[in-house]
């Protein structure tokens, strides 16, 4: 992860009136990741996003992609892809025409359209008006639009509103091969768990300000992950792992949750004890802590408000 | 210059998608043709019950125009919403998002409404004479089309056309609701001459012509009406008021957060 810095936000303020929602707000954004925008609801992350695709202007800082502002590119569609409001759907058209709207609007050749339709999954619908459709199959047509010009750089905002969870997993899927591409995705979310699974580097802000930016494994290491095992023999694992500093949260039918050790440590106690491990897995919900614990005093600060 | 031709057409798509482009644009042509034959008609009927002087003030091409007179009634309404409809929705975000350059978005979308409706007001004039000339079985009061000022009169009622449903676009711009922004143009353009005739004082009285309504008056008679304007700075006034608005509308987009 050595690539320059694709998206730059840098001493970024956004005032509305008296509203501060963006306080001089500093990251970056590399290509070949998914970064995850995370803070809870009204951090300021919606316009934030706003203002990198120049819908918003900055009271103060900046905010670029590949060094350019959005409004000064010539054919943005072809350069960045954003998704950022349903609302943004002009409701009273059929999705195809909308597309074809957009692409001639950035000289993108029409046979994208129907590329776009076929990968979200939404061609044989494309007929229809987009009020007709359900959120679901909104959100599919925005990633459509977003992914029209082939763009390199992809923003969304909370773009798993609404879904299924097997819409979910689609669009993870999709913002992982994106990124595999070696395309910049940038996918804001107020729910952790949303985006945890696909994303390489997170980004969190509260109240306007940024509280972290790293990658996943760099955020997590600030709490205590617990690990859960199934062995042959639990006890006499748990017996081990205590002597090592470790302890035990949690005690299933079939397994035990302990911290305070991390997986490696625990193989190798097993390895060297002749245990068969059954399972051996670091919950997930590290990061889920390690955001609530970055977030709950910008929350708190609001409920004192 | 390609970057414009291509927002420009990216709005022609847009506004071709809409039906009730096509219901306002038809019902603008019925409305124009349809009075054309319709004062043919009346003044045929009417015309042995006319005072002398009636007779001799009757001014068939003006006569014969009345329905391109209430034209912007029946586009304004498909003019503010080409932009208020964005702003209510929230379609602009999307559209911005493709097109972030303002100015050319808002000149785009002036463009492909005023183009086709000055170019449709224009044939619809032409059918309006026609049909005039149809319903009407007095030879001399027919219109000439080849007298002087006729052919101007019938290429500046598409300029005119153009120019109100723009003006009409500025209001909804710079209002940004539909309703509002349409009721305060009717009112603009129908409603306010009639009221400033109910007040006594003078200086009102020396404003009337310089409203929009009666400006294109001006614009669309082969001869300048009795207390009107003379045709060019009509058109010269209108054209100025249409682009003062525009450049506001424009500058408010400008520094507003979507």
């Amino acid at each position: 992860m050595t690539s320059a810095p694709v998206i730059e936000v840098s001493n970024l303020t956004k005032r509305f009136g008296d509203l501060v929602a963006v306080d001089g707000l500093e990251f970056s954004v590399r290509s070949g990741a998914v970064t995850g925008f995370l803070g809870p609801n009204g951090s300021g992350k919606s316009t934030t996003l706003r203002t990198i695709v120049g819908l918003n202007l900055p009271t103060s800082g900046t905010a670029t992609i590949n060094g350019a502002n959005y409004r000064d590119l010539k054919h943005p569609l072809r350069g960045v892809g954003a998704f950022l409001d349903p609302k943004s759907l002009p409701k009273k058209l059929r999705a195809r025409t909308y597309l074809r709207i957009l692409a001639t609007s950035n000289r993108i050749p029409t046979t994208r359209v129907e590329d776009v339709l076929d990968f979200v999954g939404i061609a044989s619908v494309a007929s229809k008006r987009i009020d007709e459709f359900s959120l679901g199959m909104a959100q599919r047509l925005g990633i459509a639009v977003a992914l029209l010009g082939d763009p390199e750089v992809l923003i969304f905002d909370e773009p798993m509103n609404g879904l299924d969870p097997d819409g979910i997993r689609w669009m993870r899927q999709v913002f992982s091969s994106l990124a595999t591409e070696g395309r910049t995705v940038l996918v804001s979310s107020h729910l952790i768990n949303e985006i945890a699974t696909c994303a390489h580097h997170v980004i969190v802000i509260g109240q306007g300000r940024l509280l972290a930016q790293g990658t996943v494994d760099e955020l997590t290491v600030r709490v205590d992950s617990p690990v859960t095992f199934s062995s042959r023999d639990n006890a006499s694992l748990a017996a081990l792992i205590e002597g090592r500093g470790g302890t035990v949260t949690g005690t299933g039918e079939n397994s035990v949750t302990v911290s305070g050790i991390d997986a490696e440590a625990i193989g190798q106690l097993a390895l060297d004890a002749r245990v068969v491990v059954t399972q051996l897995v670091t919950l997930r919900d590290s990061l889920e802590d390690s955001y609530f614990e970055l977030t709950e005093q910008s929350l708190d600060f609001k409920v004192g408000h | 210059m390609r970057g414009f031709v291509a927002t420009v057409s990216a709005e022609w798509l847009k506004l071709r998608s809409y039906r009730s482009t096509f219901v306002a644009l038809g019902i603008f042509v019925l409305l124009g043709a349809g009075f054309g034959a319709l004062t043919g008609w009346s003044t045929q009927h009417q015309w042995a019950t006319l005072q002398p002087i009636q007779r001799a003030t009757f001014d068939p091409l003006f006569t014969s125009l009345s329905g391109i007179a209430l034209g912007p009634i029946a586009l304004g309404g498909l003019s503010v919403g080409f932009i208020t409809n964005e702003f209510s929705s929230g379609y602009l975000q999307g559209t911005l998002l493709a097109v972030p350059n303002r100015t050319r978005l808002i000149l785009s979308k002036i463009v492909v409404l005023a183009l086709p409706v000055a170019v449709l007001a224009v044939i619809t004039s032409y059918g309006a004479v026609f049909a005039f000339n149809a319903t009407i079985e007095l030879a001399h009061e027919r219109v000439v089309l080849s007298h002087h000022g006729v052919t101007r009169s019938l290429v500046l009622a598409g300029l005119y056309m153009a120019l109100a449903i723009t003006f009409a676009f500025g209001m909804g711009l710079l209002l940004r609701k539909t309703a509002l922004a349409v009721s305060l143009f009717i009112g603009i353009y129908l409603a306010v001459p009639i009221v400033v005739q109910l007040f006594p004082w003078h200086w009102l009285h020396v404003a009337q012509p310089y409203m929009i309504a009666n400006l294109g008056a001006s614009m669309i008679s082969d001869t300048t009406p009795t207390g009107g304007l003379n045709v060019w700075v009509a058109t010269g006034l209108l054209g100025l008021y249409t682009g003062a608005l525009i450049v506001l509308g424009v500058a408010r987009l400008q520094r507003t957060s979507l």
